[in-house]
């Protein structure tokens, strides 16, 4: 028999942000329960409120299911003796096992015959069962930073004040925090003053509607999307909804109440970014926009419905219009100095405390970009220069110092105040991009050359002071600056010799000597880690990405044409010719020492014709790999299949003399490097 | 309601939960977090309840008395709670009923906002709460202070007098603020504003407050020395205010900044662990009186 399940553990308000992930955690800990419990399930689901998390199964078994337990006694010549009759050893065994004598069976295994005792262990009632794990169950969640109340041992991520917990009509019963789990939940905290009685499972989701509790977040969600935009159209525009404030604002009520608000339009000649930024990330409310322009509405999100609108409409454009007057006020203030008048304060401002002040990172970043800049055009260089130049010293205004997320947008505002360069402004906004994973990247070269260069110096001053990170843990955002990097260079195309890059970053450092060797090496690795994350994000098989990267990377780019070749390329009816010949190759290239080959110690006809296919072939490979038409490269070095195989099939390579030897080696690995140069084909699997 | 009735409405509300009313402590300092009442009181397993009001100065929040809603010198409603009361959130939210915000007609929100204080090796885990989206107090478990793991834990609920104060009056700016009737915010505190401002920002004297800060900072280590613990943190309320003096004026540079913070943090551990030493050698004495 199965019936409805309900847990809702009521806490404090929990953080909206982390709500998501806790959910995931508490499902899938809670669905490897339920299989070591063999507790048969179908159609279990997890919800969160502000104040609550709840797992609801509609059809959970009643009972365990019961278990087959076979135990292995004594051997078959220690259990009975000559004439059959059962020893002590066998009596003894049956009894620990609770079986009969008789019952007990005899079986062959590979160290010979034993006794076996096979019994059905019955299941218990889930109720029992449940009792008894669901207190463990809620201590093995986990939080990035728990809490302790009262004067409870118990740390969780808010207080719990309340346990709901039903099988069907039944309280499954247990203690949690000093909390004892009832039928008893309770309502919106402002709109529902009584205690919620729940008579069953089943009637939980109806139970907590009447209290004002919409349970399911999807249904949350769907409530304020469809609303708002309802509510944009009366105001003849659309809802901009970004997706993270979205859901930060469904985990920030029980009942969503969808309202909107009036801002005074003389605020609209404020720059878009600081608009927004005041209303979704201090107040999260929605912006309303026509045509991408702003209009000056915004839609917001109370906790439930019901009366006292008014107040909560005038108390919000009390506090946007507060807001906005202070960024006015900022925004004059900072507009009354130009960037590159702030730069030197930059002096003042820490980039990390060993490695001195955002100013000498400034210095750092531009001569990055100095060293690199014939990437670029001269015109393109000079504005590169100019962008790195004033890339950071909008940390210097009040705005950024408001409202941190504003760095960048500020830098642009104010470049385009002071008269800079259009692309100067954008690239100088574009050096922060991406701001996160498969975020936009810079659309003009100046933007992707700072981007680029400001990312590798953070990375390489961090692991010259062994700040590499470590674990999943990613608190400095150095992983994020590293895939910024591969994505920016593979994005744009821009031909940047990653290696070379990565020394001089590195070397840019004064006063670490001693560790630019170790940081630099690991740089490189920690980038072809970040860049094979990237690629097989993409789709493709990791052995493929690990064959092109086996050598490291330098463009990034080319390594992912080269990647899409070899995929192609892996389809072909000739692949199997070209890895068998590759694996015959460098089986004995191996061995080969340095030298080059030399043609007079060439005598058998077999060498001789490998060693002419390699040079018929050298010019054209030499040209394909340089148009980098790797595809093209793949088709054609196939084709030296045959004279490998004559030769390794006829020729005897490890032959008594050595001069011989060593000459036929060197082809090999002549050869090995032709077939190879694509990618270490020995890594495809 | 003028901002002298919301005080003495809170006050009576807290004194009805069973809080002492104490009143400011008479050295400067930022939050009503580092009142000896809060700061020291936290620690230890005696039950404490405690309010007050707190006028907390943060020189770099200073505006010349320009700005509407940025202070050299606020005024805060603390209240401590040790062990935290499982209603906590309910008795909070009657509070904001005593001023007249009735929770079914208003939007009242816990919005996560944890809080550290690093000068006072202190931490904590809670929310802004948000009146119609305005954040009106700061709610906080104390996790740690001091260095010192809390044991019950406190709970502390800070007021920003202000905010509440002019979303009652209906004002846009602290300063027309009516704190009695007929007289206001601004005519009590508006010049001292400027002149505060004026003085963090453009007058004080850095070498004197160098080496106000260094005497400070070694008259509390000799006071730790002979055991008196009060004088001690008095000291290092003065470093504190002195080292945030320095701050406004710019003097402290970036490298020296966190090595300044260490030093008034590891003044304010000795004063913690200290306070505690002599609370456990006079045997807790407030846990017996709370039995009876």
């Amino acid at each position: 028999m199965r019936m409805p399940f309900v847990f809702e553990l009521g806490c404090e308000e929990m953080p909206a942000s982390l709500l998501p992930s806790i959910l995931q955690d508490a499902r899938s800990k809670f669905e490897s329960l339920l299989a070591e419990a063999r507790l048969p399930y179908s159609d279990l689901r997890v919800y969160a409120t502000p104040r609550r998390l709840v797992l609801w199964v509609g059809e959970l078994a009643a009972v365990q299911e019961d278990r087959l337990i076979t135990a292995r006694g004594p051997s078959r010549t220690a259990a009975f003796d000559e004439k059959g009759k059962p020893t002590r050893a066998a009596e003894g065994f049956a009894r620990s096992q609770g079986v009969a004598v008789s019952d007990l069976e005899i079986r062959d295994t590979p160290s010979g015959e034993y006794v076996y005792a096979v019994r059905i262990e019955r299941g218990e009632p889930a109720l029992c069962v449940l009792e008894r794990v669901l207190p463990s169950f809620v201590r093995s969640l986990e939080f990035p930073r728990a809490m302790r109340w009262g004067d409870l041992e118990f740390s969780f991520i808010r207080p719990i004040r309340w346990v709901l917990c039903l099988l069907g009509t039944n309280v499954v019963s247990f203690e949690l925090a000093g909390v004892k789990s009832s039928r008893v939940s309770r309502g919106h905290r402002l709109h529902f003053e009584a205690p919620v009685m729940v008579d069953e499972a089943s009637g939980y989701f109806d139970a907590m509607r009447s209290a004002r509790v919409m349970i399911d977040q999807d249904e949350r969600r769907e409530e304020i999307v469809r609303r708002a935009r309802a509510m944009a159209c009366e105001l003849g525009g659309e809802v901009v909804l970004p997706e993270e404030l979205l859901e930060e604002v469904v985990y920030l009520c029980e009942w969503p109440g969808v309202f909107r608000g009036t801002i005074d339009s003389e605020f609209l000649s404020l720059p878009r970014e600081v608009i927004t930024t005041t209303m979704q990330h201090h107040l999260r409310f929605f912006p309303v926009q026509k045509d991408g322009r702003l209009l000056p509405y915004f839609i917001a999100v109370r906790n439930g419905e019901g009366p006292g609108l008014d107040n909560v409409v005038a108390g919000c454009e009390r506090v946007i219009t507060a807001r906005l007057k202070d960024a006015r006020f900022f925004y004059s203030e900072d507009t009354s100095r130009s960037l590159e008048d702030r730069v030197p304060e930059l002096a003042r401002i820490v980039f990390q405390e060993k490695l001195g002040t955002v100013h000498s990172k400034v210095m750092r970043v531009q001569s990055l970009v100095q060293g690199f800049g014939h990437l670029l055009s001269e015109e393109e260089k000079q504005r590169a220069l100019r962008a790195a130049y004033l890339c950071k010293a909008d940390l210097t205004t009040h705005l950024v110092y408001e409202f941190p997320e504003l760095e960048g947008y500020v830098g642009r505002e104010l470049a385009l105040h002071d008269g800079e360069h259009p692309v100067v402004a954008t690239a100088i906004l574009e050096h922060h991009l991406p701001r996160r994973s498969g975020g936009a990247v810079p659309a003009t070269p100046e933007g992707v050359l700072v981007s680029v260069c400001d990312k590798l110096d953070t990375l390489a001053g961090y692991f010259l002071i062994g700040k590499e990170p470590t674990g999943s843990q990613d608190p400095l955002g150095l992983r994020r600056a590293g895939f910024g990097v591969i994505s920016v260079l593979w994005k744009s195309g821009l031909r940047l010799d990653l290696r070379e890059a990565v020394e001089r970053a590195v070397a840019n450092y004064d006063g670490f000597d001693e560790h630019h060797h170790r940081a630099a090496a690991a740089l490189q690795s920690f980038l072809v880690q970040r860049a094979k994350v990237l690629f097989t994000d993409e789709g493709v098989r990791p052995d493929i990405v690990d064959a092109v990267l086996y050598h490291g990377i330098d463009l990034v780019e080319r390594s992912w044409r080269k990647i899409q070749a070899l995929r192609e390329f892996l389809t072909h009816e000739k692949i199997e010719d070209l890895l068998l010949a590759y694996k015959r190759v460098m089986n004995l290239a191996r061995n080969a020492g340095e030298g080059e080959v030399r043609e007079h110690l060439l005598v058998e006809q077999p060498e001789i014709a490998l060693y002419r296919a390699l040079k018929d072939a050298e010019a054209e490979l030499r040209t394909l790999y340089e148009r980098e038409d790797f595809r093209s490269y793949l088709e054609k070095v196939v084709e030296l299949r045959g004279p490998v195989d004559e030769f390794l099939d006829r020729t005897l390579v490890m032959v008594e003399d050595e001069a011989i030897r060593r000459n036929r080696l060197a082809l090999l690995r002549k050869t090995g490097e032709v077939l190879g140069r694509v990618a270490e084909l020995g890594e495809l699997r | 309601m003028t901002f002298q009735e919301i005080v003495a409405a809170l006050k009576r509300f807290w004194a009805d939960q069973g809080c002492l009313i104490l009143e400011p402590y008479d050295v400067e300092k930022g939050a009503g977090t580092m009142n000896p009442a809060t700061f020291l009181r936290v620690l230890g397993p005696e039950p404490w309840r405690a309010a007050y009001v707190e006028p907390s100065r943060r020189p770099v929040d200073g505006r010349y008395g320009e700005n509407p809603n940025r202070l050299y010198q606020h005024q805060q409603f603390q209240v401590v709670l040790k062990p935290s009361p499982d209603d906590i959130q309910e008795v909070y939210l009657d509070s904001l009923a005593a001023l007249g915000f009735d929770r079914k007609v208003h939007d009242i929100r816990f919005v996560e906002d944890n809080w550290e204080a690093p000068t006072l090796g202190a931490w904590g885990v809670g929310w802004e709460v948000w009146l119609d989206n305005m954040e009106v107090t700061q709610f906080t478990y104390f996790q740690q202070a001091g260095g010192l793991d809390c044991k019950p834990v406190t709970v502390e609920i800070t007021y920003g007098l202000e905010r509440i104060a002019s979303y009652i009056q209906g004002v846009d700016s602290v300063y027309d603020i009516e704190w009695a009737h007929g007289i206001t915010y601004g005519e009590l505190f508006h010049q001292n504003e400027v002149e505060q401002s004026k003085y963090a920002f453009d007058l004080s004297s850095v070498q004197m407050l160098f080496s106000l800060f260094n005497a400070y900072e070694s008259e509390a280590q000799i006071a730790l020395k002979e055991g008196v613990v009060f004088p001690a943190y008095d000291y290092v309320l003065k470093a504190s205010h002195t080292f945030n003096l320095l701050d406004a004026r710019g003097a402290i540079s970036v490298g020296e900044r966190s090595a300044f913070i260490a030093r008034v943090r590891n003044l304010a551990r000795l004063c913690a662990k200290a306070f505690l030493e002599q609370r456990k050698a006079a045997g807790f004495p407030l846990i017996r009186e709370v039995k009876s």
